[in-house]
């Protein structure tokens, strides 16, 4: 018969199809723990959402989803290690749970899988330069921790240009990256400008030298990184200035699943924490003596000790009591977090959002009890 | 080779010459087209150059180069790539001696464009070790001609060859796979999944041709959907669905457990290399099937029935008559569809790896070296098209080895 050996592979076909198929079978069950809420965490062991703490120290390890892409807030070093702000508030939040910042697995996210991976459970926190909006809030089945850095559209300029306020580029053809929300907010900010799309940074870079806009715009923490790279051919850094105004809000902090309240309160408050700890004066290096002689009731709770023989202050966030401890340790407060990795990329603090409330900032912190 | 580069190679003056007027200025349209193409070729290059010695900055991949080989691989584990690197080379040196002569113009080629590669690998332990892999590859080379010369029969050699290849493979992932495959990045990443997708998905490719062929209902209308429909899907789809969509229907603790390896395949236990190469795999396998469906068309109907009048098994009409013309008719598209496939694996930063050129974009977000853009994508391409030219330039030979379009 002419069709035996096409049976035969056939047969083989099946075989293999039906090798996969036990591989992935059962997965009726597997889909269960969804509860009907489309936000299923996807490690369905028992069926709750509450459980990323558990699961986190069962498998010895956080699992990180960050951006790898990005000066000053998360990329790689040359040595291979992961390296920024967003960075060290994942090791913060290892060294809360495991007392150990090395802990922690990085996964570098796109901006079109980012939200996708936390859904879908691959990753237990997102801490990737991911904007708080309403609708993501609402709609997308995260939930958004404290803002641990507000960013903001801004305009760079030629510094010769004498250009000191946006409203000079009125009707100025701007440079601008495509398809960015930054598009957007140009077009509402500056509704008589003319936009320059351009598909990445470097062909910007080059039409702005030629002259072809007046302006650059998009958020500030970008356009720093930009300026502190711009080429001693075209003046260097001295010769852009990036305008004070801020025309677009880009709350950034990190993002946990909806309905995980117990885990979001770890992350939140580990967050919240390293700002307090600046706000208390508490650094790296001095923390063993605030450890030996906490200064007030607040430091003592935030440290997990003893004030002048009283009760230690339990969180109840279901760690260590002395959880900020290790933090500290890590990585320091919200202030030396800050000068290890966006001073060097050029962005001020001082007079920012980024200030602590007492600087005139936006950094403020519920009380600590 | 080509008729065309045959004078060159016994150059005289004279006959250089009358070769240029023949071919090139032959008409007076010739001569404005020759001397326009020059032009645009004389400044594409004097652009290239001048960027390449003079304007570019290549601190940033002597600095990074590790990254762009091996991505976050551990440096006290780097070891095991150069292992790996040693069997690759002392295995391409022999298999390449036992099947043809050597190959004079390409290995030159190829010299030359390592030599860039060499520059950027600075470091005596890197250079010593690289030095080491080459000369294993000549040694091993010599040692199979010198065999070939002594023996006029080898095929047990070539089969041994050939299956110690497929073993080889098994090795390579065992000794690299110690370390976590989160860590995996670089070249390495690139020619693993390129590598893993070749070999897994040609087999799939030929079930899958043979059973849009079948006569039997069922398997033929399954495979056509599948074919259909996975190449209707753009790859990046499907590596997104293999990334986040999969794990949510499959519990935890499953993994496919096969001759002592097991592989996790769930969210947690992120293997994301792992659900990457399931995704390419799949892709590839539906283009394979469609270009040795080809193939099995090309076989003339009355080789089989001639062959059955002989009273030979189907299997044996199978493995002897038709798959070895039709896959041999097939080849240039085949190699077309590997090389394609190796650079495809470029999409899988999508799900979270850093291949060769997620690494490109990485490097150039460390602070010292933000819009360095030109120099690590020049580099990236010159990597990308080393491996494909030798791929390109491995089928050509095959191709006069087994005489197609020959015969």
């Amino acid at each position: 018969m002419k069709k035996n050996w096409l049976l035969i592979a056939v047969g083989l076909l099946v075989a293999v199809l039906a090798i996969a198929a036990v591989a992935c079978g059962d997965d009726d069950d597997g889909n269960g723990n969804g509860d009907g809420n489309g936000n299923g965490n996807g490690n369905g062991t028992t069926g709750t959402h509450e459980q990323t703490l558990a699961d986190v120290l069962a498998r010895g390890r956080l699992v990180c989803g960050v951006n790898n892409g990005v000066p000053g807030f998360g990329f790689v070093d040359a040595d291979g290690n992961f390296s920024g702000f967003d960075i060290d508030f994942c090791r913060a939040i290892a060294a809360a749970v495991f007392g150990d910042p090395t802990l922690v697995d990085f996964i570098p996210l796109t901006a079109q899988a980012r939200l996708t991976a936390l859904q879908t459970g691959q990753i237990d926190v997102l801490i990737r330069n991911t904007t708080w909006t309403l609708s993501r809030d609402v709609s997308s089945g995260l939930s958004f921790a404290t803002t641990t850095y507000y960013d903001g559209q801004g305009m760079m300029v030629l510094a010769d240009s004498g250009i000191t306020s946006v409203d000079e580029l009125a009707d100025s053809p701007i440079c601008v990256l495509q398809g960015t929300t930054t598009e957007q907010n140009l077009a509402t900010r500056l509704p008589d400008s003319e936009p320059v799309g351009f598909e990445d940074n470097e062909t910007l870079q080059v039409a702005f030298i030629e002259g072809r806009c007046d302006g650059w715009t998009s958020d500030k923490s970008q356009l720093a990184g930009r300026r502190s790279a711009f080429p001693e051919s075209e003046g260097g850094p001295d010769a852009l200035v990036i305008l004070t105004e801020t025309f677009s809000k880009e709350p950034l902090g990190p993002l946990t699943r909806d309905g995980d309240n117990p885990w979001f309160d770890i992350v939140n408050w580990v967050a919240l924490g390293i700002i307090l700890a600046e706000e208390k004066g508490i650094t790296s290096e001095n923390l063993a003596d605030h450890v030996a002689s906490p200064g007030d009731v607040e430091t003592a709770s935030l440290l997990g000790v003893s004030f002048e023989g009283g009760d230690i202050f339990d969180s109840g966030l279901g760690i260590d009591t002395d959880f900020m401890q290790a933090v500290i340790a890590a990585v320091g407060n919200y202030g030396e977090i800050y000068e290890r990795n966006v001073t060097p990329i050029g962005i001020v603090r001082e007079g920012t959002e980024n200030a602590l409330a007492a600087d005139g900032g936006l950094l403020f912190v519920p009380p600590w009890k | 080779m080509t008729v065309l580069s045959r004078p060159a190679a016994t150059i005289t003056l004279r006959t250089a010459r009358r070769w240029a007027y023949e071919n090139l200025f032959s008409s007076p349209a010739n001569s404005v087209l020759t001397v326009l193409t020059l032009l645009v070729i004389g400044v594409a290059l004097f652009g290239v150059l001048r960027f390449a010695f003079f304007s570019a900055e290549w601190e940033v991949i002597v600095v990074n180069r590790r990254q762009f080989f091996v991505g976050r691989y551990p440096v006290e584990e780097v070891f095991r790539a150069w292992i790996v690197v040693f069997m690759i080379s002392g295995m391409a040196g022999l298999s390449l001696g036992l099947w043809s002569k050597p190959g004079v113009r390409t290995a030159a080629a190829l010299g030359i464009l390592l030599i860039p590669v060499f520059l950027f690998i600075r470091g005596g332990e890197v250079a010593a070790l690289t030095a080491g892999a080459v000369g294993l590859f000549v040694l091993s080379h010599v040692a199979a001609r010198a065999v070939v010369e002594w023996r006029e029969n080898v095929d047990l050699l070539r089969t041994l060859t050939i299956v110690s290849w497929l073993i080889a493979f098994l090795v390579a992932m065992f000794i690299l796979g110690e370390v976590p495959r989160l860590l995996w990045g670089g070249l390495l990443l690139t020619m693993i999944l390129a590598v893993a997708g070749i070999v897994l998905s040609f087999p799939l490719g030929i079930l899958l041709a043979l059973g849009r062929a079948s006569t039997f209902p069922v398997v033929r209308i399954f495979c056509v959907g599948y074919i259909e429909i996975i190449r209707g899907v753009p790859l990046i789809t499907l590596l997104f669905m293999a990334q986040f969509i999969l794990p949510l229907m499959i519990e935890p603790e499953r993994s496919i457990s096969a001759l002592g390896f097991s592989v996790p395949i769930t969210g947690y236990e992120m293997d994301n290399v792992v659900r990457a190469l399931a995704a390419v795999t799949l892709f590839s396998a539906a283009y394979l099937a469609e270009v040795i469906r080809g193939g099995l068309q090309a076989v003339p109907r009355g080789q089989v029935e001639a062959a059955k009048a002989l009273g030979l098994s189907t299997t044996t009409i199978l493995a002897l008559i038709v798959l070895p013309q039709a896959l041999r008719a097939v080849i240039p598209s085949l190699v077309g569809q590997f090389i394609s496939l190796f650079k495809d694996t470029s999409l899988v930063a999508i799900a979270g790896l850093t291949d060769l050129l997620g690494v490109t974009r990485t490097v150039t977000a460390q602070q010292a070296f933000i819009g360095k853009q030109a120099e690590v994508l020049l580099f990236a391409a010159l990597l990308y098209w080393i491996v494909a030219f030798s791929m390109s330039r491995a089928s050509q030979r095959l191709e006069r080895i087994l005489g197609v379009g020959e015969r």
